[in-house]
């Protein structure tokens, strides 16, 4: 009888730590990883918070899953490094009443996060294998604004456009046509350029009265060439 | 017993199994290298052939320790060695393809049980290599007497081995080869079975030629590496390999999906769909794209890139294309009705497809009238044309996103200012250089690009070079023209318009302002790109200096344009973004170096172990670590070195390896069946060392000129002026290695198979130091090397006992 004490004890005791481990790990992400490096949007830190991201990463990465780097999730792809995820929600200013369109949903972290804020996220994964994973884990984690779509983004979603923005997690040597066409007057569409594990770069494009203009964002800074003052 | 059996056939036997282990192992190295560039990178090859060949090391190494129990043993050890050998080859490809063992180099630094699996590699390719060797260095031992012979024997087959190995690559693939090649080492085993154990060798032996017969017919999976572009490619729905040819250019595959496009850094005016494109993968890397062509087209994808760019000022009637393959540039040219259109491609697989499986989806593009396919590498087109051209262009560079450093060891002829200047020589009067490549932030590609083009224009003595460039980017390329003749207003203006109709931004142009530069395309720091025009002011050399990436133009004797590694400034990138993110910037460089150390750690070890053995005083000991060790990296780093000089005097890479690999080892192996007229004599190494330290450093001085004004020459001549280039220096490096070995024999026998093991170790650390010293000092600096290291082989007889 002591003996099952001891172990339901243990148990319960791991168990417990299990969980109080992933909230302190969550915490210190958001505020060595995210916080110290300027994002400052309430409602991104938010989210940064609640989301487990744990549950997005493969199970033998699991001890790594609030480390400050992207994580290999099968098929080449990766899941975003915490800080990247959290800027490229902050860039595009997320309202409550926002409609997203997500182009790759890959491991749904970033639309986890996303329709933590906003009204609702559409997402499209065009690798099967992947989509079917998503689509499950985001079932079981009852996001009931998220819809998942196993389509080739490159069309964006039609039936459901405008979008406020896109986030475009899977990026393409060229800027659809479509997705640029799907993108409401004022909106904001965000693309990652990078190859995996590295994203040195953000591509911001924003439609103003039919305008489309770009900025890259290097949030990977550098130092800058000393010039001399007449320069 | 062995030794007691000195038939001439029996020596035949012996000589003829040699040449046959040889064969296999050299065959087996470069198609090892070959099958990791398909599933890996060529980097990763390095390191995982490094260990392997290691197996050269660790026998001698062996050798020393058990040297009594095995020569005791020789009847039937060294047809049981030869046999496994090739049992080996015939299960390393195919078991390093097992789950367990299948490792991501790419993954290395971030996932720690990459480190386990690598480990499991390195064992499994390890020993094909180390038994191959232990029969070699067994029959060394054993006969060292008739050194100069059996030297011929392995040079002769090495040789042929990397000769043969390129002929096998047009008639197998990679999962047929290693089965095919393991066959050489079984009959090797056969060719030295004597009568003890006869029976059991003989089974032994047909039991392994089944196998490999077998798995010849049953052929593995490649699985190359998820991060491979082939990869994500068959990820995506309905994908399919459309072609697959195996050709000493590599893999060639040709995958199709309907959802896979190419348009790079697109205008986002573009408002037209995107149509779905085949895709060549060579070796499993994007190599280039099959877009649907026809006559009658309206529009063509390229009119909406940067790369529209040298269209705008006139129609040209000449155009000259670089790496034109896939055929989109080509098509581009046309639509802009260019009057007469040259392509080059160096790879002939590609071309062929072109011509023949796609020629109905490309509208016969390759049988049009105006255009002229050439198979030949660029810079010999360049050198052998007469002709002047109004445009002459060169690929895309770089990689969306960037390429992690993964090309950093590339040598790439055509991006050097000697390639400028030779491009700059066959412009029409009114002609231009067109360049563009993918924007890399923080910029590094652009930055170097400006950096060739102000010290070339300089060079040619242009007084204001920033008038001869127009420069415009999107939101993801950059397109330079560079103009023989200044840009006129007119020129400019057409610019500007090309500009506003696509929503792009001029980056340099006469007479625009820092506002011009960002009215589409902007940058959280704008300087970016108005840094581009301070490499065309007396700032350049201080910007090269204090820049965090090596952005130092290259040069045909450093033609290493993708690596942008600087030592003294990592610590500074691992400080702002992260130890496990900037290995990723630099990873093909990294992983050189880590080969390296891991080389140089396990080669010191082996080297030192039978020590314990041998003791650590007596037999000359300090003569033999020197001689030999100089040997090695003399004779490594030449043949290295000549490999790089080649691939721009041949034509390509497969051309230069397969000729310097054939003519050095075969003339060695003449020079070392020579060395038996040498008496084992002090006098006669001081001799021969000095006059290949002599003849390497007049060749360090003169080749460089003598290739480059010769190039232009036909391809027979070529062919007999490398041969005798290569040969003469090389006959000489045969004889060091046999007569040293005979004079270890002399002063103690049981010193030869540590001897022979320094050598193996020594070969194998210069790999990857030669290729680390060709970056960083250049190919003059590796001759030079190769000088001191026989200079010091030449200095070290002086430590020989006096006797000899």
């Amino acid at each position: 009888m002591n003996r099952l004490i001891i172990i339901l004890f243990l148990i319960f005791a791991f168990g417990f730590q299990e969980k109080t481990d992933y909230k302190a790990a969550r915490e210190k992400m958001v505020n060595n990883q995210i916080k110290a490096r300027g994002i400052q949007n309430r409602l991104t830190l938010a989210a940064m918070q609640t989301v487990p991201r744990h549950k997005f990463v493969p199970e033998k990465l699991l001890s790594s899953a609030y480390f400050d780097s992207p994580l290999p999730i099968g098929y080449g792809q990766t899941i975003s490094q915490p800080y990247i995820v959290a800027f490229m929600t902050e860039t595009i200013k997320p309202k409550k009443d926002f409609k997203v369109l997500e182009i790759g949903t890959g491991s749904g972290y970033q639309a986890a996060i996303l329709a933590n804020i906003v009204d609702s996220v559409f997402t499209i994964e065009i690798v099967e294998a992947l989509y079917d994973q998503a689509k499950i884990r985001l079932n079981e984690l009852n996001y009931h604004n998220i819809f998942v779509k196993n389509a080739d983004g490159y069309y964006g979603w039609e039936e459901k456009d405008p979008f406020d923005a896109i986030v475009v997690t899977a990026a393409a040597e060229f800027v659809p046509p479509p997705l640029i066409a799907q993108l409401k007057d004022g909106g904001k569409m965000i693309i990652p350029v990078g190859t995996p594990f590295i994203t040195q770069q953000l591509l911001l494009i924003e439609k103003k009265e039919q305008k489309i203009k770009t900025k890259n964002l290097m949030f990977v800074r550098f130092v800058p060439f000393t010039r001399n003052k007449d320069q | 017993m062995f030794a007691k059996q000195q038939s001439n056939f029996f020596q035949f036997r012996l000589l003829l199994a040699v040449s046959i282990i040889s064969i296999a192992i050299v065959s087996y190295e470069i198609q090892l290298m070959h099958f990791f560039n398909i599933v890996q990178w060529h980097h990763f090859a390095y390191m995982v052939i490094s260990i392997a060949l290691l197996g050269f090391g660790a026998s001698g190494t062996v050798l020393s320790i058990f040297r009594n129990w095995m020569l005791q043993r020789i009847d039937i050890l060294l047809p049981f060695l030869m046999i496994s050998s090739g049992l080996l080859m015939t299960y390393a490809t195919r078991v390093s393809r097992y789950d367990f063992f299948l490792f991501d180099s790419y993954t290395l630094f971030v996932d720690q049980s990459q480190f386990i699996r690598l480990l499991g590699t390195y064992l499994i390719f390890f020993f094909p290599f180390f038994s191959g060797a232990l029969a070699i260095g067994l029959i060394f031992v054993k006969k060292v007497s008739n050194i100069g012979t059996l030297y011929f024997s392995d040079l002769l087959g090495s040789g042929i081995g990397g000769a043969l190995i390129i002929f096998l690559f047009w008639q197998f693939t990679p999962q047929e080869l290693p089965s095919v090649i393991a066959i050489l080492p079984i009959l090797a085993g056969l060719l030295v079975i004597q009568k003890k154990a006869c029976m059991y060798l003989i089974s032994y032996s047909l039991l392994c030629l089944s196998i490999s017969v077998y798995h010849f017919y049953k052929p593995f999976d490649l699985f190359p590496s998820q991060y491979k572009s082939i990869s994500y490619a068959l990820n995506l729905p309905d994908a399919i390999i459309e072609q697959q040819i195996s050709s000493p250019y590599g893999l060639v595959q040709v995958v199709y999906s309907p959802v896979q496009r190419y348009a790079p850094g697109l205008s986002l005016t573009y408002a037209e769909n995107i149509p779905p494109c085949s895709v060549i993968f060579n070796n499993g890397d994007w190599y280039a794209s099959i877009s649907p062509w026809s006559k009658k087209d309206t529009s063509h994808i390229l009119d909406y890139t940067t790369m529209a760019l040298p269209y705008v000022f006139d129609v040209p009637k000449s155009v000259l294309l670089f790496n034109a393959g896939g055929g989109l540039e080509i098509s581009h040219a046309l639509f802009n009705g260019a009057k007469q259109i040259t392509a080059i491609e160096t790879n002939a697989t590609v071309v062929s497809l072109l011509k023949n499986e796609y020629t109905s989806l490309t509208d016969s593009l390759f049988y049009h009238p105006k255009v002229e396919i050439y198979t030949q590498a660029s810079r010999t087109f360049l050198n052998q044309t007469n002709k002047k051209y109004d445009i002459i262009q060169l690929p895309l560079l770089g990689a969306f996103g960037g390429s992690v450093g993964l090309n950093a060891l590339q040598e790439e002829n055509m991006l050097t200012r000697e390639a400028f200047a030779e491009m700059w020589k066959k412009l029409s009067p009114n002609g231009m250089i067109v360049l563009s490549s993918w924007i890399d932030l923080p910029p590094k590609i652009s930055l170097k690009i400006s950096a060739m083009i102000a010290e070339s224009l300089e060079s040619f003595q242009i007084e204001n070079p920033l008038d001869h460039i127009a420069a415009v980017r999107s939101w993801g390329t950059i397109t330079y023209v560079i103009k023989h003749e200044q840009l006129k207003r007119s020129e400019i203006n057409k610019v500007k318009i090309f500009c506003d109709r696509y929503n792009f931004d001029p980056v340099l142009l006469p007479g625009i302002t820092a506002q011009d530069r960002a009215q589409f395309n902007t940058m959280e720091n704008n300087n970016s790109f108005s840094d581009l025009e301070g490499m065309f002011s007396s700032q350049r050399e201080k910007i090269i200096h204090e820049y965090d990436f090596n952005i130092q133009p290259a040069t045909d004797n450093k033609p290493y344009f993708f690596q942008f590694l600087r030592w003294k400034k990592f610590p500074d990138l691992v400080k702002t973004i992260g130890d496990k993110s900037s290995v990723f910037l630099e990873l093909g460089y990294l992983i050189l170096v880590v080969t390296l150390i891991q080389v140089i750690i396990l080669a010191v070890v082996l080297i030192i172990l039978p020590l314990f053995r041998l003791g650590w005083k007596g037999g000359n000991k300090a003569w033999v670590i020197l001689y030999f060790t100089a040997l090695g990296f003399g004779y490594m780093f030449l043949e290295i070195v000549f490999i790089k000089y080649f691939v721009l005097y041949l034509g390509h890479p497969i051309y230069s390896v397969a000729t310097v690999i054939s003519v050095m080892l075969i003339s060695s192996g003449l020079g070392s069946l020579y060395s038996s007229r040498y008496q084992t004599h002090r006098r006669s190494l001081l001799k021969i060392t000095g006059i290949i330290t002599g003849f390497i450093l007049v060749y360090s001085f003169f080749i460089g000129t003598f290739l480059s004004s010769t190039v232009g020459f036909s391809v027979i001549l070529k062919i007999v002026l490398t041969v005798m280039i290569i040969a003469l220096p090389s006959f000489f490096m045969g004889i060091p290695f046999p007569i040293g070995l005979k004079i270890v024999d002399h002063i103690k026998k049981s010193n030869v198979p540590w001897a022979w093991g320094i050598n193996g170790c020594v070969s194998v650390i210069s790999t990857s130091l030669a290729a680390i010293t060709a970056v960083e000092m250049g190919f003059t600096a590796m001759m030079l090397f190769a000088a001191l290291a026989y200079g010091i082989a030449f200095l070290s007889n002086l430590l020989l006992l006096q006797r000899f």
